[in-house]
């Protein structure tokens, strides 16, 4: 039995862990100072003191680096935690102190992550968040394993004292990936995404590279391009080629994403690991699930596959540090663990859904036609046939929009709002009802002439609209929530 | 054992909030509005002059400032009067357990806040409400973006209360409807 109130230094391991972060976070200002040493214009006249100036120059820049990182480094001498009644309590900082506290009862996610340094020497980082703000506010860079993940159950306990019977033997594994559905992950995953991913950090770094060392690197690739004939067979080859980059990549993507990836769930929470190099590890309480949510695109429905991401307090659908996101390979296993949250996902009771008005539909293809419409007319003045193309875009919009208007189902039981969207793919979301914050009731001048409303839930954190339900449904359903709050 | 229920709620037994009546904001708020627009336009006027005597060419500047009078004084004359219309939609009512706002005129917007969701309230005043003896009150809730309101246009007195009642847990100042009393006495 460990007592935290007496405050404790991190593992001896946080100096190589800030060397590391030192390093890492210089060695890209090293990489820049050595190309510029090595495209810089030669001068004749300081050949004799070309190479003291450079040995200086790299010396007084790592000095700097040291000085200023220095807090990382000799981080183990000025960090303490331990625990106050019922706080939590971090100081650290040689020259800026600073001192967290966390309540206990606010923290919504323990994480333990694991880098390979970690890994070596049973040590790893561990973070504590609240929803408090964007970072998370609880960090030690290097803790020994065993402490991190008996302090990580002795808050869960105090938390909830019904936890302290809790034991190993009740832990279940609920989630492994196989071989195959590794494969299938990658080969759904969005390549285009992985492809543009791509694209922006090779532009990015032309530009920093070009930004340092005074290198046109824009002018070097047009050059080139224009020098290049445009045919069939080189076009093929670049598509077939950065479609295989962005396979190559995407399939990265997911192993470091998805390796090992397992979950587990205890009496009261869950509990995610995952990761080739850095080992992660995350934690929830079912108690903090405020929604889930869950999508596939095309491929992945079909194959069943879906990623489910559990929604901690107050952050958005974009705040990875407060939301679970897991890979999930069948429907089953999709009830199994939204169970926990919602003993009966709204979709699954046979009631039928409630769709949304056409009028969705019908409405943008009134305005895209007064706007896509002359325009194609006007471009025809120019362009000939090729304006055409605008056509086709609102053609592709419009049955966009109509799949859209198809795909949108609700279903609203006195306990829970679900609610599924998409056009190709499909998004899904399940919120207690007594979880919503409140509801607004949106009309413009068309809905209003013709009885229709859009109705907004908001979440902690989020919000989702609900467009183009009749003025009574919408106000019924606001009813209903609005009572199932108080109740 | 699970302890879940879903027991059946049956629409008409659901207290409605289309019937409620929403109380008008003060109407000195409209002159504030009004005024708002006002100092708007007279911005974007300026900056068109400067523009008409440094930037544009003797030959453009007839055409020019035609332009530019028109275009403000159409600006001013719609913000004129959608402030007007916008005003005469706004509207907020107090409930036992939620307020309620509505505001927007081409795009009305209802917000219904229950009060258990309130987590603070910041009364604002700015130099036109100062002038008006008006202030607006902030609301926030534990949501997105979306879910935080504010009520503008409340005489000072009213905001102070309002806040103060709002920020009771729970609020236990309401007064009873006869029917809760006679089941309060049994």
């Amino acid at each position: 039995m460990q007592h935290w109130d007496k405050p404790r230094k991190p593992s001896p391991v946080i100096f190589l862990s800030g060397l590391g972060d030192v390093i890492r976070e210089s060695v890209g200002y090293l990489f820049l100072l050595a190309l510029s040493f090595f495209f810089r214009k030669e001068n004749p006249g300081s050949a004799s003191s070309k190479g003291a100036f450079w040995a200086y120059a790299i010396g007084g820049f790592l000095a700097l680096v040291l000085l200023l990182k220095s807090a990382k480094i000799f981080a183990w001498f000025f960090t303490r935690y331990w625990v106050e009644k019922d706080k939590i309590i971090l100081t650290s900082g040689i020259f800026v102190k600073s001192r967290v506290e966390l309540a206990l009862s606010k923290i919504q996610t323990i994480q333990v992550h694991q880098n390979l340094l970690h890994r070596l020497t049973d040590t790893c980082r561990f973070v504590l968040d609240t929803a408090g703000s964007e970072k998370p506010e609880f960090v030690i860079d290097a803790m020994r394993l065993d402490d991190a993940r008996a302090l990580q159950q002795w808050i869960r306990n105090q938390e909830n004292t019904v936890l302290q019977s809790a034991n190993e033997e009740e832990t279940q594994s609920i989630l492994s990936l196989t071989g195959m559905d590794y494969l299938k992950l990658c080969i759904s995953e969005n390549h285009f995404k992985s492809l543009m991913i791509i694209v922006a950090f090779v532009i990015g770094k032309a530009q920093d590279i070009s930004e340092r060392i005074g290198l046109d690197s824009f002018g070097f690739l047009k050059e080139n391009t224009e020098r290049m004939m445009v045919s069939v067979t080189a076009l093929t080859t670049l598509i077939i080629f950065a479609l295989l980059i962005s396979i190559v990549f995407s399939t990265v993507r997911v192993l470091l994403r998805f390796y090992n990836y397992r979950v587990l769930r205890r009496k009261e929470t869950y509990e995610w690991s995952w990761g080739l190099f850095t080992r992660q590890r995350k934690s929830m309480p079912f108690a903090k699930m405020e929604f889930i949510s869950w999508s596939a695109n095309w491929l992945r429905g079909k194959w069943d596959l879906f990623v489910l991401r559990i929604h901690s307090l107050a952050e958005s659908e974009t705040n990875v540090a407060l939301h679970m996101q897991m890979p999930v390979t069948s429907r089953q296993m999709l009830k199994s663990i939204a169970h926990q949250y919602l003993p009966e996902l709204p979709s699954e009771t046979g009631e039928e859904a409630t769709g949304i008005q056409k009028a969705y539909f019908y409405r943008f293809m009134a305005i895209g036609s007064l706007v896509f419409i002359p325009a194609t007319l006007g471009l025809a003045w120019w362009f000939t046939w090729k304006a055409l193309g605008v056509l086709i875009l609102f053609g592709y919009l419009l049955v966009s929009r109509y799949v859209a208007y198809r795909n949108f189902k609700i279903w609203l039981r006195t306990d829970a709002l679900q609610m599924e969207k998409g056009v190709w793919g499909r998004n899904n979301m399940v919120v207690s009802l007594d979880k919503v914050i409140s509801v607004n009731l949106k009309t413009s001048p068309f809905q209003r002439a013709n009885g229709y409303a859009n109705l907004q839930v908001n979440l902690p954190g989020d919000q989702y609209e609900i467009p183009y339900l009749t003025k009574e449904t919408a106000a019924d359903w606001a009813d209903l929530i609005l009572q199932r709050i108080e109740e | 054992m699970t302890s879940f229920t879903n027991p059946q709620v049956f629409p008409e037994t659901m207290p409605r909030h289309s019937g409620v009546a929403l109380q008008s904001i003060e109407p000195a708020y409209r002159k504030v509005m009004m005024l708002n627009r006002i100092i708007f336009w007279l911005i974007v006027a300026v900056l068109f002059a400067v523009a008409w005597q440094f930037l544009v060419p003797a030959e453009a500047k007839f055409w020019f400032g035609i332009a530019a009078l028109v275009f403000v004084l159409s600006g001013l004359g719609l913000g004129l009067f959608t402030a007007s219309k916008a005003f005469e939609n706004m509207g907020y009512a107090l409930r036992q357990h939620d307020v309620i706002f509505r505001k927007g005129w081409l795009f009305e917007k209802l917000h219904l806040v229950p009060l258990k969701r309130i987590q603070h309230c910041v009364v604002k005043r700015s130099p036109l409400d100062r002038q008006f003896g008006l202030a607006s009150l902030k609301i926030f809730t534990a949501g997105g973006a979306g879910a935080d309101i504010t009520i503008c246009g409340l005489a000072l007195g009213d905001a102070q209360a309002l806040k103060d009642f709002l920020l009771q847990n729970p609020p236990d100042s309401f007064p009873q409807t006869e029917q809760e009393e006679n089941a309060a006495l049994g």
